[in-house]
């Protein structure tokens, strides 16, 4: 049976992310200090619900990305797709109520989302970014997004438990 | 199956996936002539939201100027006021030395090349930073008001860049200050060629493939050369900031400044070519 709730407030979630920060935050000149609301998907299926999970937020946040925004059709995908995945595969066996663990995980996602995606975007366009602008973009980038990711973590955290978010449990 | 076969089956599978998505990224990189369907709908469904929350943006930035001080408006709308009148007298002016122009152009048969080929259509900027790898803007207008691909962008203060892919509504432009979007330029004193390009990082902009011999300075404009066949010969670019001797001592590095604000454009021109439009 599918949880049309949650599918519906996924939705919601992923549009009001991707307006505000294409449409609002990008406009307002804040250059690598704009939050990237959408890592966020990725970043806390893949620690709250495994690595499949961030897997396929990743793909999606990824493809979303390409369709709009990308230069390289496909390398947004792979890109967030992987990092989604390695972020379920080592938070395992962690202990989720720890705030901390939200603010590394952002900080590592962020971190190798930035890296892969300037090394595969030099590889294919024949001209590598220069480590000082990956480094501006990794640090800008890490410092709001590790702000914002306690703030987010509570409430979806609180959701998936006893929210909107909950998935449906399998029936035995 | 066995658990063997099972993990290599999923093994060839990502292994395939990665190499067509590795295919995919290398033939859409930067210029396309026609984006795929999908990107078009996405595109166009978020345009209008896009220029909703911009203009959102646009009143929140404002609440900010009018708590900063009306006291400093009044002040600027005072100065204004005065380069208001100014203007007013120059554009007389200006207007007499137009009409002088045409009739000696009609004297010596010269045509004007903008306004022979090509139309001068203005339109709004939706998005200024898509992506904070690369240097790109979203205008309003897409392939519906005859957009395409190839098409030079300017503002009063010079070029911006080019249109590189459209949907129905909306169109992307590929900003001079990117690492792909060089032009070939030249110094409008001397005539000299070279290579006007970006760093992708900042909006510093650097001449190359000028020989060391060169009779340039400091502070000439630089103009497209119309070389390359995507920018009509003449279009400001910017002015020369600086110059060095690059350690071969054969070429020069030449720093050169656009006078656009990239950061803060509202307003562009796209020069469509007569036609095409038609």
């Amino acid at each position: 049976m599918i949880n049309w709730r949650r599918w519906l407030v996924l939705v919601v979630l992923y549009l009001a992310a991707f307006l505000l920060q294409y449409g609002v935050l990008n406009n307002l000149g804040w250059g690598v200090l704009c939050p990237r609301l959408l890592l966020f998907f990725p970043v806390y299926a893949g620690v709250l619900r495994g690595a499949l999970p961030g897997l396929g937020h990743g793909l999606f946040c990824g493809f979303l990305q390409d369709l709009v925004v990308g230069r390289f059709l496909g390398l947004n995908l792979l890109v967030w797709g992987f990092t989604g995945f390695l972020c379920g595969h080592f938070t395992k066996g962690l202990f989720k109520e720890n705030y901390l663990i939200a603010v590394l995980s952002v900080f590592a996602v962020h971190f190798a989302n930035c890296l892969l995606y300037a090394l595969l975007a030099g590889l294919l366009s024949g001209s590598f970014f220069s480590m000082t602008f990956i480094s501006k973009i990794i640090l800008g980038g890490a410092l709001v997004n590790c702000f914002l990711a306690p703030i987010i973590y509570v409430p979806v955290y609180r959701s998936l438990l006893y929210g909107w978010l909950r998935p449906l449990k399998k029936q035995a | 199956m066995t658990p063997n076969r099972k993990r290599l089956l999923i093994g060839g599978i990502v292994v395939v996936l990665l190499i067509g998505v590795f295919y995919l990224a290398s033939i859409t990189s930067t210029e396309r002539e026609n984006i795929s369907k999908l990107e078009q709908i996405l595109q166009d469904f978020l345009a209008p939201m896009q220029k909703g929350a911009k203009a959102i943006a646009a009143n929140i930035g404002n609440w900010g100027a009018y708590l900063e001080g009306i006291d400093n408006l009044r002040a600027e709308n005072e100065e204004l006021r005065k380069e208001l009148s100014n203007l007013r007298l120059q554009l007389v002016q200006i207007e007499e030395y137009k009409l002088e122009n045409e009739r000696l152009s009609e004297l010596l048969n010269v045509v004007d090349d903008y306004t022979a080929k090509f139309d001068y259509v203005t339109t709004s900027v939706i998005n200024r930073e898509p992506s904070e790898w690369y240097k790109q803007m979203t205008i309003n207008g897409g392939s519906k008001d005859g957009f395409a691909p190839g098409m030079p962008v300017i503002c009063a203060q010079g070029l911006v860049g080019r249109i590189i892919s459209t949907s129905e509504y909306n169109s992307t432009v590929l900003l001079l200050t990117d690492r792909s979007g060089a032009v070939s330029a030249m110094v409008q004193n001397t005539r000299t060629i070279g290579v006007v390009e970006g760093d992708g990082e900042t909006d510093n902009l650097s001449m190359i493939h000028v020989p060391y011999d060169a009779e340039i300075e400091n502070y000439q404009q630089v103009l497209t050369s119309g070389y390359g066949g995507i920018y009509p010969q003449g279009l400001l670019v910017g002015y020369i900031n600086n110059i060095d001797l690059q350690s071969d001592g054969l070429m020069l590095n030449i720093d050169v400044r656009s006078y656009v604000d990239f950061a803060h454009l509202e307003e562009v021109i796209v020069l469509m070519p007569k036609n095409r439009r038609n």
